[in-house]
């Protein structure tokens, strides 16, 4: 579209839906884009490896190169038994956390120190869109249901100005007196937390949250959020809600992030909780305080998953975030290749994280101790990499124990081959005994012959693992679009 | 609000006496908190007697013999254990008989395996206790029922003698703890470690299959009442998914180690189907064990050995009917289960004829009487009484040599007399071949023996890699051609044994010295079955075609010698 | 009734030009392994029944052709090129490892599982998704691995026994035939209780014609293999509910794909002209029986399998001789008993397969350990006069006082076909030295092996 035209339908669209004025405008979305920058200036993702950072990796892969020409029998078994240890120690380390979580008791929800109407104060909720006009009505439906005094409340709605599609479906429906619609200028890098960051420029209210237009909170969800708020100490800045799935029963793949999701909500954050580690946030349903937030400087623009690396910032300057008791429910990706390119952006996310948190490792181990560099390190950095080895370690291992070829038998030292044979017998089967506790735990008891197929889901998650290794090296910053609605009508 | 501040004053006798008194109040909590390593010391202490006065048993024999075998060399070679017995009373030995260069009794007196089997039995009694404790039974009882299990004569007997009955009924009792404490308290987690702990016994003993079935059939139920509200599907499925917990340990354990033999060895049910196992030893012709044994002697056996338990169960029975008491029976169950599938086993010929396949009747007099001591003093008083008089009963009935083969020696050494002659084993024979042969400095695989026999010069040998037995991936290879696979020497022993020995299969006629280009180089005699061994030396190729070929024997055997 | 009557059901959907070229692609590799091709048709038709395997690679390509995916949202879903690599990557490095590794591992029973069959089947899903997409390689899964495991031999053996029935035959080439539909619904959208009730019928019909038009074995089984293939997918279209369907979007095939693909048709072809074949060595009389006949049986292609023992100086050892001999050298080669192939190399390279005299020997062991017996087979090939004859040697160990179950003279069956893939997972390391016992078993049956030849060999492994 020419500029003029462009100019023409930005007009047309502001009549509608009033916009800042211009100058504002600008501001906001420089602030946007480079906010991180000015307060901390080494926490963003714009460039994915720090330059130590990549000569270390660069030295890596040289030198595992050249070992392999040299020696291939010596150099393998140096790197098997380093995968096998590494293994281990990850699977322990997500199990400690599972159990601590599976163990601890869930928080329950205060009724008693629920906020007056009259004391509740304003509300934000952000949230960002782009190229989903199907998602308007549940927008409507949403606010429709929420359980908050509509003066209290400010739904943000985030669109780009070029999203044409989701603006002229916009424009035939007749919007609630909460919802004010804002136009993102456009400029790259066209993401989610860049939108996010735009409106918290504009946000108004005490406590500030994103919800994605398909979300479904539930009612009372904002009323919690405050009361919990108003009752725990100033330094408790995030509340994170459980999120779920409403159509986990379309087929397998939606089973299999269920059970995902319920694990990571119901007992990995729990136990992160418990024992003092940094919580990744979700993407949606975190509640926060505002002026705490823009303190912090927003999100991360260029950073695909803007929440986990929120949660370890959060961390790392010394504030806490704790578990809430209530769901939202959303939809589950139920199409394969849809999956795979979420799941991809998401572990593409988490090595960036990791990264950027990771570039002054002393200072990491002073905000958040020896034991939070460790559980971020198991939960978002090793999760991607060794999934993304894990494709290439179960052929081997599968190979070996069927095959035997004979140039593989000298690489694999007797140690390495019962270490290695136990940890992928027992390791695994460990961790699909703790997925059905925790499923007990969660009342979720109908996925539970669905935890027997999870190796077919470690395997679509090697898949996502090794593309966003590939994209991360060759395209940190693309965003996957993760198409929605695909929900079976009448399912 | 008044505050109180204690007046300095200069520091007097009574302070100094406070002081230590507090001090020794927690030197003597501590020492309370490690009570479980006096039962390790009791019964290691136990082992220690028994061993010196050359009391052993077989099958501990060859474990230790496996495991020796495994500890010395580089080469961990794993599948010297064998795939007949389960890992579990094997694998914890080889770190200890790394040290058996340095103290030669815990190879030669089986020392090793008492330590296991100790270390489980002081494990089993912690839980006992624990288990007792927390389902409410009152301390006093617990101690008495705790200690009168601990020193039950068959169960101090088995506890010292590295045989694989105690570290099941250990990990069976500390799998019913946290059942116990997960039909109390609900919490799953607790169920799924009772669920891994019943499956690790599986490492150890098959039959505990049968108790992780009676541990599912109570889940089922206990799951069934508790969602009496809830839709049918959502029943189901929750039964279904501890189902899972119940069960995915045992398959995982036992199927991992069903696979794991079959890959190295090429059959999956070695226990089974192996020419070493059950089945094919107890169809021997002329063998001393007979196959099946009479339900009669069965149950007179039990009644010799537990009477108490039918009082307990019919206190019990009357307790239910009158006074109405509400009794869990989960824990009954599962050590109850598993008693009665051994006592289907001894009738029908699947197990031989050994006491020790009762021995599940002794815990489950201490779980019964749990469960009477419970509800009241009377209940306490009647499972304490239980308890006590099965210690005596125990101590009775091994004194019966009809009724307690194996278990006779100990009872002679109990009360002051000598056993040696009765063992198991005797190992004064296969001792001098040991000496013999490691005198020889032989290079490593040059002797060929078998497990089964073969145990007992290993032990006496200081250098066990030099022989080569039956687990070995290539045995059958190189008992087809020893010579060419660098056997020197082989050791045989009189073909009438009763019990396979491969040597005898494919060179029956090698002991008669019958086989050419071999020549007999050591014999001895001692007790026991078999009395004769020989060493013979082989100096040119031989192959089982040629053993029987040949008619001139060189030195056949005396008459009427096994 | 009307819509049975439509002919529209007789058409293959939008043929567009991805769908043009995927036949293409199919036909060019079909030329290029124009070897492998050769000797799959003719060891079915050495088991005299082709049919039923034939039909599932017809039933397969039909549904490929004919593939239809209603669309719930109306709007096409977007594939992903990086994830069809890393799949093609994934798969086609299985794919190879089956081909190439993993038959060294089944030694003797490499023709009765036919695991390279099965590894081209899961390179060919590689390839698919390369050509079709992500989406489209996970639909066809299902079917392609339906039809890889009909069609490995100890499948038709066990169902069809080694001396079926004219009506056998035809039942079980009907149901190998159609089955790959049994897990095509994202293809046809059909439940699968309707699948069965409509494709029971039509293999009730193809058996019904097979049997009565008669003829040999195989020709009864090629009737209703071909009858159910087709049938059997004009049945499912007729009642293939016509809601919303679109042909699904394959990726097209791009300039930039058509490359790889051509690379893989070419490699194939290198492949196949690099493999080894058998070879029959010439000799101036076959060996004919010299013991007890033990078994004796006629195939109905003229294959005549004859098993006799030879006489033994001890109760412990069975010597068992089995020959396999006829006029066409492929059925001789490929009926599943005994011998590996040199293709592909064993795990033992240059001392499981050796020379004695001119002949090429291959050597296998197998041990049970039920009651401590070993077997050894030790077989070669040969030919005279352009009669073809594969021999067999057991020797079969086993202790004293027990009798050797001998092996069969019919292939395995059952029980035994289990205890198979329990020996290849114990037979991790093959025999790697060759036996005296297998020596002096090669020099009895060849009277002109000198000794140097075996003085030579026993040295082998000192």
């Amino acid at each position: 579209m020419s500029d003029a035209a462009a100019l023409e339908y930005y007009q047309r669209i502001s009549e509608r839906f009033p916009q800042p004025p211009q100058d504002v405008r600008i501001a906001a979305e420089e602030a946007a884009r480079n906010g991180l920058e000015g307060i901390n200036d080494d926490v963003m993702a714009k460039v994915a490896f720090y330059p130590w950072q990549r000569r270390f990796w660069i030295t890596v892969v040289v030198v595992l190169t050249v070992g392999f020409i040299l020696d291939p029998v010596i150099t393998g078994s140096i790197l098997s038994a380093f995968l096998v240890v590494l293994y281990s120690l990850t699977v322990y380390g997500r199990m400690r956390i599972t159990f601590t979580g599976i163990l601890s008791d869930p928080p329950k929800q205060d009724l008693l120190h629920l906020v007056a109407d009259d004391d509740l104060p304003m509300y934000t909720i952000l949230m960002p869109a782009y190229d989903e006009p199907e998602v308007i009505r549940n927008l409507v439906r949403a606010v429709d249901e929420i359980d908050y005094p509509h003066d209290r409340l400010e739904l943000l709605l985030l669109l780009e100005e070029d999203d044409h599609r989701t603006l002229d479906a916009l424009l035939e429906v007749e919007l609630p007196a909460s919802v004010r619609v804002l136009l993102v200028p456009p400029s790259e890098p066209r993401t989610k937390p860049k939108a996010c960051n735009y409106g918290l420029h504009f946000a108004r209210g005490k406590y500030v949250t994103i919800y994605d237009a398909e979300d479904i909170p539930q009612r009372y969800q904002l009323r919690y959020a405050v009361a919990m708020f108003e009752n725990s100490p100033d330094n408790v800045v995030c509340l994170q809600a459980r999120l779920d799935y409403f159509n986990d029963r379309q087929n397998l793949l939606t089973r299999f992030f269920s059970i995902e999701y319920a694990t990571w909500f119901g007992c990995i954050l729990p136990g992160l909780q418990a024992l003092n580690m940094p919580i990744p946030l979700g993407g949606t349903s975190n509640h926060m305080r505002t002026d705490r937030l823009i303190e912090l400087g927003g999100w991360d623009p260029y950073n695909v998953t803007e929440d986990a690396d929120l949660g370890l910032r959060l961390a790392q300057n010394g504030y806490r975030t704790l578990v809430l008791d209530s769901v939202t429910m959303e939809e589950a990706n139920s199409d394969t290749v849809n999956w795979i390119r979420q799941r991809s952006r998401w572990y593409k996310g988490y090595l960036q994280t990791w990264l950027v948190h990771m570039r002054r490792p002393r200072q990491s181990f002073q905000h958040v101790g020896f034991r939070g560099v460790l559980g971020m390190t198991t939960v978002i950095g090793l999760t991607p990499a060794l999934a993304a080895v894990n494709l290439f370690a179960g052929l081997i291992t599968v190979f070996f124990l069927v095959g035997l070829p004979s140039f593989l038998s000298g690489v694999f030292p007797p140690w390495v081959v019962y270490m290695g044979t136990a940890m992928f017998f027992f390791g695994n089967a460990l961790v699909i005994f703790s997925s059905i506790l925790a499923m007990i735990k969660m009342r979720k008891e109908h996925l539970v012959w669905a935890c027997l197929l999870f190796p077919l889901y470690w395997f679509l998650m090697a898949v996502a693992a090794t593309k966003a290794v590939y994209q991360l090296i060759v395209k940190p910053s693309y965003w996957e679009k993760t198409q929605h609605g695909l929900t079976e009508a009448g399912e | 609000m008044t505050t109180l501040t204690t007046p300095r004053r200069d520091a007097s006798l009574w302070d100094v006496a406070d002081s230590i008194l507090g001090a020794l109040e927690m030197v003597r909590r501590a020492l309370f908190f490690i009570w479980p390593t006096y039962i390790f010391a009791a019964y290691v202490s136990c082992a220690l007697f028994f061993a010196n006065r050359h009391v052993l048993m077989g099958d501990a024999l060859s474990r230790v013999a496996s495991a020796w075998t495994i500890a010395q060399g580089f080469q961990p070679h794993l599948a010297a254990i064998g795939f007949v017995w389960g890992p579990i009373p094997v694998v914890p030995e080889i770190p200890l008989l790394w040290f058996g260069h340095i103290w030669r009794p815990l190879v030669t007196e089986v020392i090793a395996g008492s330590i296991v089997t100790a270390a489980f039995g002081a494990m089993g009694v912690y839980m006992l206790y624990h288990f007792l404790l927390e389902r409410g039974v009152s301390r006093m009882t617990s101690t008495v029922l705790t200690l009168g299990f601990a020193f039950n004569p068959l169960i101090l007997i088995y506890s010292t003698n590295g045989m694989s009955e105690i570290p099941y009924i250990a990990l069976l009792i500390a799998s019913l703890r946290y059942f116990s404490r997960w039909e109390i308290r609900g919490r799953t987690m607790d169920l799924g470690i009772a669920a891994i702990l019943v499956g690790l016994a599986s490492w150890d003993r098959y039959e505990s299959i049968v108790a992780t079935i009676a541990m599912a059939g109570v889940v089922s139920i206990i799951r069934w009442r508790a969602t009496i509200d809830r839709p049918l599907p959502a029943r189901r499925q929750t039964i279904f998914a501890h189902l899972l917990i119940v069960f995915m340990p045992t398959i995982l354990f036992f199927g991992t180690f069903i696979l794991f033999s079959w890959s190295l060895t090429g059959t999956p049910l070695a226990q089974f189907s192996s020419v070493y196992g059950n089945s094919s030893l107890v169809k021997i012709a002329g063998s001393p064990i007979i196959a099946s044994v009479q339900v009669e002697t069965v149950s007179n056996r039990l009644m010799h050995l537990a009477p108490f338990l039918v009082v307990e169960i019919f206190f019990l029975l009357v307790a239910i009917y009158f006074r109405r008491w509400s009794v869990r029976m989960g824990a009954i169950a599962i050590v109850g289960l598993p008693l009665l599938f051994d006592l289907y086993g001894l009738t029908s010929g699947l197990q031989f004829d050994f006491l020790r396949y009762l021995i599940l009747a002794i815990p489950l007099v201490v779980v019964v009487g749990a469960e009477l001591a419970v509800n009241g003093h009377a209940g306490s008083f009647v499972a304490c009484v239980s308890v006590v008089v099965t210690m005596g009963t125990a101590f009775w009935t091994i004194g019966i040599p009809d009724m307690a083969l194996q278990e006779y020696p100990y009872h002679q050494l109990m009360v002051g007399q000598e056993g040696a002659t009765l063992s198991d084993v005797q190992l004064e024979a296969p001792t001098a071949v040991a000496q013999w042969l490691d005198a020889q400095n032989l290079p490593d695989d040059s002797i060929l023996t078998d497990a089964t026999y073969g145990g007992r010069v290993i032990v006496g040998s200081r250098y066990p890699r030099r022989f080569a037995t039956s687990p070995d991936r290539n045995y059958f290879t190189i008992i087809d051609n020893p010579y060419q696979h660098g056997i020197r020497y082989v050791i045989t022993v009189p073909t009438n044994t009763g019990a396979i020995y491969p040597i005898n299969e494919y060179y029956p006629t090698m002991f008669d010295g019958c086989v050419p280009n071999t020549q007999l180089v050591f014999q001895a005699t001692g007790l026991g079955r078999p009395s004769y061994w020989r060493v013979y030396k082989i100096d040119g190729p031989i192959s089982p075609s040629s053993a029987v070929k040949s008619t001139h024997c060189t030195a056949p055997l005396p008459p009427n010698v096994f | 009734m009307t819509r049975v009557m439509n002919p529209r059901f007789l058409s293959f959907g939008r043929f567009d030009r991805s769908k043009a070229r995927a036949t293409v692609f199919i036909l060019l590799l079909l030329i290029a392994g124009w070897n492998t091709v050769t000797i799959y048709v003719h060891q079915k038709t050495s088991m005299s029944a082709p049919g039923g395997a034939l039909a599932a690679f017809l039933t397969l390509g039909l549904l490929l052709l004919s593939h239809r995916l209603p669309s719930s949202t109306g709007g096409t879903l977007g594939g992903d090129s990086e994830t069809d690599w890393i799949f093609a990557f994934a798969l086609c490095g299985v794919g190879v490892w089956m081909i190439y590794w993993l038959p060294g591992r089944f030694a003797d029973h490499f023709w009765l599982w036919r695991p390279d069959t099965f590894g081209l089947m899961v390179c060919a899903l590689g390839v698919a998704s390369l050509l079709g997409g992500t989406r489209f390689a996970l639909w066809i899964g299902a079917p392609i691995f339906v039809t890889s495991v009909v069609t490995a031999p100890i499948v038709q053996i066990l169902l069809t026994g080694t001396h079926p029935t004219a009506m056998r035959v035809a039942i079980v080439s009907a149901l190998l035939g159609t089955s790959p539909w049994w897990l095509a619904r994202p293809y046809t959208h059909v439940r699968i209780w309707r699948r069965y009730v409509f494709l029971v019928p039509v293999i009730v019909v193809a058996t019904g014609v097979a049997v009565v038009v008669g003829g040999p074995d195989w020709m009864i089984s090629v009737v209703a293999g071909l009858i159910v293939a087709v049938g059997s997918w004009w049945v499912v279209r007729a009642v293939t509910p016509r809601r919303n369907s679109i042909s699904m979007p394959n990726v097209p095939f791009t300039r930039q794909r058509w490359l790889p693909v051509m690379a893989i048709v070419v490699g194939a072809a290198c492949v196949e002209l690099l493999l080894p074949t058998a070879t029959f060595t010439p000799v101036s009389a076959l060996t004919t029986p010299h013991g007890t006949v033990q078994g004796h049986y006629r195939t109905s292609l003229g294959l005549s399998v004859t098993q006799w023992s030879l006489p033994s100086p001890t109760p412990t050892i069975e010597y068992l001789v089995t020959t396999i001999t006829g006029k066409n050298k492929w059925t001789v080669l490929t009926y599943p008993m005994g011998t590996m192939l040199a293709i592909p190399q064993p795990a033992c390279p240059n001392i499981s397969t050796f020379h004695n005299g001119r002949r090429e020997v291959t050597a296998t062991l197998y041990l049970d350990q039920v009651y401590a017996y070993r077997w050894q087979f030790v077989s070669w090939l040969q030919e005279h006069r352009n009669t073809y004859q594969r021999v067999a040697v057991t020797i079969a160990t086993g202790p004293v006082g027990s009798s050797i179950p001998p092996i069969g003279v019919t292939p395995y069956v059952g029980v035994d076909a289990g205890y198979t893939l329990g020996s290849i997972l114990a037979n991790r390391h093959l025999l790697c030295e060759p036996f005296p016992l297998v020596l002096q078993t090669a020099l009895a049956m060849n009277p002109n092996t000198t000794n140097a030849d075996l003085i030579k060999h026993s040295k082998v492994h000192a």
